[in-house]
């Protein structure tokens, strides 16, 4: 663990927070926006700092800042980055000035922005706490903006999806709140110490049944926001009423607070039961993503197909997470950054979209392309990418998860792949029915994407294909604490009996994996394989020079 | 003690002075009023309230820096204590007082009273609660509660002008009066198997005794718990509160909610955790099984309602479940816990019943959900402290409502007792239930105010109650009851009415004050939790 002198995290998470709660009380209709933009700007160049700084290579939390904070119940104001979160919190930053540039306009007065903001700081502080309450606690107040930024600026029946998407989650969270209780309580019992930080629960010992109690606790919440089947149906009311910045703040950030829930807590706190209870997750991961994709073909309103096309694609990343290998979970992270972009390209696009034919009926629109090539182009790519075209970023993260998955958990890998093929067919149907056709009357006169709009889509478009094209940059950072995290639970489960497998990255070096070395060694079980596997696994563990493969091979 | 003459206790006015103080506030001001004859405008009578409020808190304060540095004792005779807890709890109950008064002021001059009744009665019924806080002695908290109730039953009752608040006055009075009655009955059968009703003493006597046949005890420990539990609405002895809630002035509801569930689970604290505590192994499941029928009745019973006021009823039922929980733990830990709750919810529902009074506008009816709609639109600041104050009733983090949850469920977890964990996450469960109603009434003041009202009518009309709104109006006061049928014609026309011009009104600077401290409080109490959760950790008893 690092520490640094200026405390860059606390001033990411604070800033956004304070400078939304100053700005609903100052009444600056016309100003506001910009106000707006400038703090998440500047939370967000600070954020790109703490990339730049970040050593790669190291697995621990890095810029840790450590206070005190409720001295009796052991609660730290707590911040620190690593590989798992570093991506998060930078999609965080790029996502927000982005959407408050695209929605600000003049029907939204300084209660919308300040909103955005809020939001923004709960969402650094989930993905940068090292505090289990301080992350239930942004975890929890990422909720009171998303449901006023519905109800406020949303759809027709927007009173009901916010209802519904408040109590949904709530009911998952107050689960998490009694498992949280419990395991501190638990911990406290047997150390005498009270604390909520999340390296010194990890060293909780707990018996295998109030494991598995445990992180059917913590898990109800972070299925329920992800969504994972079967309990994604508050999404797509609430993403088709919310207004394109919630749909946005809901698919693209508020979803990854679930899979990095699942990720950062339940594989840590509770390994034995993650690693049994897998299969369960495996399967719902995998019926989330053939079940999102074929309920997606058939939907007429654009925003709802986005919502059952992000089940699916979150369906990957859950099973990415839970194949517990290297290879699988990097990808996984990398898709969880990548869906993000994706989505929000997507709903930007779809606002536009709105915004010019007043519909968003699949079956309504037509012949979009003739009158806005631009749009239909940037559309075309973001389609692409969603259901992995090499090349992009979506290949990747698909294609890691996918293989890294096949090694363990082979037939779920075989079935998860379906849903790959499945989406081109629904975001293709989808794209040829809106873009393509003959135009009608109103349609073949609408505008094509101003200059703001192509600017604001710009450093999407550019991600899209920069991480398709160099993926290594991010995986680099990745992988070492993906590493820990898998040695962690292979470890708890007896699996692996080396030293930690993480030591291999001291030198900072490239170290993503390619297709070679997808068979190596912490990847190669699976329950109930022959002991001999086992074995083989870990004569290959030292082949440590397997890892140190050049990242251009990737592609 | 001599035993040949009657013995006055020496009385040590000095540590009763916070209470003291309330009183002679309340009393100055019945004489100014005999003296000039309705010349006072209600500024004056808040100035009065407010500063008796103050002294109050600053004897009380007083009286704390004793507690820490000489320790607790006992005065009076021995009947009351001054202890970590006592203090604040008289701390907590002047503040509720003050902040009540701060919205009276608006209050009685929307509504053309005059004279300093109400802000009289509020300062004596705080008073009880502060003595019944302290009470070392089952008679002396006997003699608490009935100046705390009586206040409360003529402060149920003021609004002459409406006959619900009458009524609800008089179901207050009989009921209070039976619960009461129970209560010194039970104080009986405790003395009778005592031999004294000083806590202390009861404490000590089953500390060198041991009782093989103790019926008598236990009957006089279930009607003490359940006089109790009557004042302070926990199920089964609820029944009067949403009546009560719904048909008395807004103000005093207001006073009712956080002082009365103040001194009442002062009280119950006391009594269970110093003399009883002994039989804390009998007491224990009868507190289990309360706060378990609490927690779900005040949950689901309040989804139902489409009167604000009654559904808060509800809330402040599911509230005391949580409460309770503390004292289930019967732990240290878990007074500290259930104090904290105290705090989180005195402010919290002071704060929600403040707006609530300011939304009821002239004629304090308005408090039908569905009248509501679009006031984000028209007060935008005064709706935005209103969803602050009701997601701290729902408990989402960053208010006081959470920390006040966290703390009963840690307590409570660590207790380890029998089906401690199975309670927590009833609890829990009840909470997002509880979260519902809340919500709807956020969701209503955001919706537009010609918009279909969605949620509440087709959410539970069609799940849980399928009958038309108008009927659903009828049924709000209770089916059960007779002699309400005024009551249910108004309420028919109230909703006839157009609602439009019951959102035409202006929010004075005392309720200001009021919802602004109230939701002040509970988001800086929120995310600073350390200064409620040390304090609570020094309201200690004195054994």
């Amino acid at each position: 663990m690092t520490q640094t002198s200026f405390p860059f995290l606390t001033v990411i998470v604070l800033l956004p927070i304070i400078g939304g709660v100053l700005l609903a009380f100052v009444p600056v209709d016309k100003l506001a926006k910009y106000l707006a933009l400038g703090v998440s700007v500047v939370s967000g160049v600070l954020a790109l700092i703490v990339m730049l700084l970040f050593k790669t290579g190291d697995a621990g939390y890095q810029f840790v800042t450590n206070h005190s904070w409720v001295s009796s119940l052991g609660i730290g104001w707590h911040f620190g980055v690593d590989g798992i979160s570093l991506f998060l919190m930078e999609m965080v930053a790029l996502i927000f000035p982005i959407i408050l540039i695209a929605t600000g306009d003049k029907t939204k007065n300084n209660t919308y922005s300040a909103w955005l903001l809020i939001l923004e700081g709960a969402c650094f502080g989930s993905f940068l706490s090292m505090d289990l309450f301080g992350f239930f606690l942004f975890f929890e107040l990422t909720l009171i903006p998303a449901y006023f930024l519905i109800i406020g600026w949303g759809g027709k029946e927007r009173s009901k999806a916010a209802l519904k998407f408040f109590l949904y989650t709530l009911f998952g969270s107050a689960f998490l709140f009694a498992a949280m209780v419990i395991l501190v309580v638990i911990h406290h019992s047997q150390t005498g110490v009270f604390t909520f930080d999340i390296t010194k629960l990890a060293h909780t010992k707990l018996s295998y049944a109030s494991q598995v109690l445990l992180f059917l606790g913590f898990s109800a919440a972070f299925v329920i926001k992800t969504p994972i089947f079967p309990f994604h149906t508050w999404s797509p009311k609430a993403y088709s009423e919310a207004p394109t910045s919630g749909s946005i703040s809901l698919a693209s950030i508020m979803a990854k607070l679930g899979t990095y829930g699942l990720l950062r807590f339940d594989l840590n706190f509770f390994p034995q039961a993650s690693y049994r209870l897998a299969p369960i997750l495996l399967t719902l991961g995998v019926i989330g993503i053939i079940y999102g994709a074929i309920v997606a073909a058939v939907q007429r309103d654009f925003k709802r197909l986005v919502a059952f096309s992000s089940l699916s694609h979150l369906g990957f990343v859950a099973i990415g997470i839970f194949a517990f290998s290297t290879i699988a979970m990097n990808g996984a992270i990398l898709q969880m950054f990548n869906h993000g972009i994706l989505t929000a390209a997507m709903f930007l696009i779809i606002g536009m979209i709105l915004e010019r034919t007043k519909t968003i009926d699949i079956s309504k629109l037509s012949g979009l392309q003739k009158a806005a090539p631009v749009l239909s182009g940037a559309m075309i790519v973001v389609i692409l990418a969603s259901l992995g075209l090499p090349g992009t970023n979506g290949f990747i993260g698909e294609f890691l998860i996918l293989s890294g998955t096949f090694i363990g958990h082979r037939w779920w890998a075989v079935v998860a792949l379906g849903g790959v093929i499945l989406s081109a067919v629904y975001l293709l149907w989808a794209y040829q029915r809106a873009f393509h056709r003959k135009a009608e009357e109103s349609h073949s006169v609408i505008k094509d994407m101003t200059m703001k709009e192509k600017l604001y889509i710009a450093p999407l478009i550019i991600l899209i294909f920069f991480i398709g094209i160099f993926p290594s940059t991010m995986l680099n950072k990745i992988s070492p604490s993906v590493n820990l995290l898998v040695h962690h639970v292979q470890q708890a489960n007896h699996i692996v009996k080396q030293p930690a497998y993480a030591a291999s990255y001291k030198s900072g070096s490239a170290a993503s994996k390619n297709k070679h070395s997808n068979l190596n060694a912490t990847e190669l079980y699976r329950p109930g394989a022959p002991t001999s596997r086992w074995l083989y696994a870990a004569k290959s563990t030292s082949n440590e020079t397997n890892l140190q493969m050049k990242t251009g091979s990737v592609k | 003690m001599i035993a040949t003459q009657l013995l006055l206790p020496k009385i040590s006015y000095f540590s009763i002075l916070p209470e003291i103080c309330l009183i002679v506030g309340a009393l100055v001001m019945l004489a100014m009023t005999s003296v000039t004859r309705n010349r006072i405008t209600s500024k004056v009578y808040t100035g009065i309230t407010v500063l008796a409020g103050i002294a109050s808190i600053g004897f009380s304060i007083k009286n704390y820096h004793d507690v820490l540095r000489s320790g607790a004792h006992l005065v009076i005779d021995k009947v009351l204590a001054i202890d970590g807890f006592s203090v604040l709890a008289a701390i907590l109950v002047s503040a509720c007082v003050i902040i009540a008064a701060f919205l009276t002021q608006n209050f009685v001059d929307r509504e053309n009273w005059s004279g300093p009744e109400i802000f009289a009665l509020m300062l004596l019924a705080g008073s009880g609660a502060q003595f019944m806080a302290a009470a070392n002695d089952l008679i002396m908290i006997f003699l608490g509660l009935e100046i705390m109730s009586i206040s409360l039953y003529v402060l149920a009752a003021l609004d002459t002008k409406r006959i619900q608040s009458g009524e609800a006055a008089l179901k207050y009075l009989v009921l209070g009066g039976f619960a009461s009655a129970i209560f010194i009955y039970g104080s009986a059968f405790v003395y009778g198997s005592t031999g004294t009703t000083n806590l202390g003493q009861i404490a000590s006597f089953f500390a060198t005794s041991y009782y093989t046949h103790n019926g008598l005890l236990i009957i006089g420990m279930v009607l003490v718990i359940a006089g109790l539990g009557f004042k302070v609405a926990a199920v089964p002895f609820h029944v009067w509160s949403p009546d009560v809630y719904q048909g008395a002035p807004s103000p005093s509801v207001t006073l009712m909610s956080s002082i009365a569930k103040i001194g009442g689970f002062a009280a119950l604290l006391r009594i269970l955790m110093t003399a009883l505590v002994s039989y804390k192994a009998d007491w224990q499941p009868i507190i289990y099984i309360l706060a378990v029928a609490s927690l779900l009745v005040g949950a689901f019973g309040g989804l139902v309602q489409s009167n604000v006021k009654r559904m808060l009823a509800y809330s402040a039922i599911n509230h005391s479940g949580f409460i309770l929980l503390g004292l289930v733990a019967a732990t240290q830990v878990g007074v500290s816990a259930s104090f904290v709750y105290l705090i989180a919810y005195s402010f919290i529902a002071t704060g929600v019943f403040s707006v609530v009074t300011i939304l009821g506008s002239k004629g304090d009816q308005n408090h039908d959900i569905r009248n509501y709609r679009g006031l984000a639109k028209k007060h935008p600041y005064l709706i935005l402290g209103f969803a602050v104050l009701l997601f701290g009733q729902a408990g989402i983090p960053g208010t006081v409502g959470f920390i006040a949850k966290l703390s009963v469920f840690e307590a409570l977890a660590r207790s380890g007792g029998p089906g401690a964990y199975s309670l927590v996450v009833v609890a829990i469960v009840s909470s997002v239930i509880s979260a519902v109603y809340y919500l709807r009434v956020v969701i209503a003041c955001y919706s537009k105010p010609d918009e279909e009202m969605i949620i509440p009518d087709r959410l539970f009309s069609s799940s849980l109650s399928p009958i038309s709104p108008i009927q659903k109006a009828d049924g709000d006061i209770g089916q059960e009851h007779e002699g309400v049928t005024l009551l249910v014609e108004d309420k028919v026309e109230n909703l006839k009415t157009e609602d439009v011009d019951t959102q035409d009104f202006r929010v004075g600077i005392g309720s200001s004050i009021a919802v602004i401290l109230t939701s002040g409080i509970v988001v800086v109490l929120g995310i600073f939790p350390n200064l409620i959760i040390d304090l609570a950790n020094h309201a200690t008893f004195i054994f």
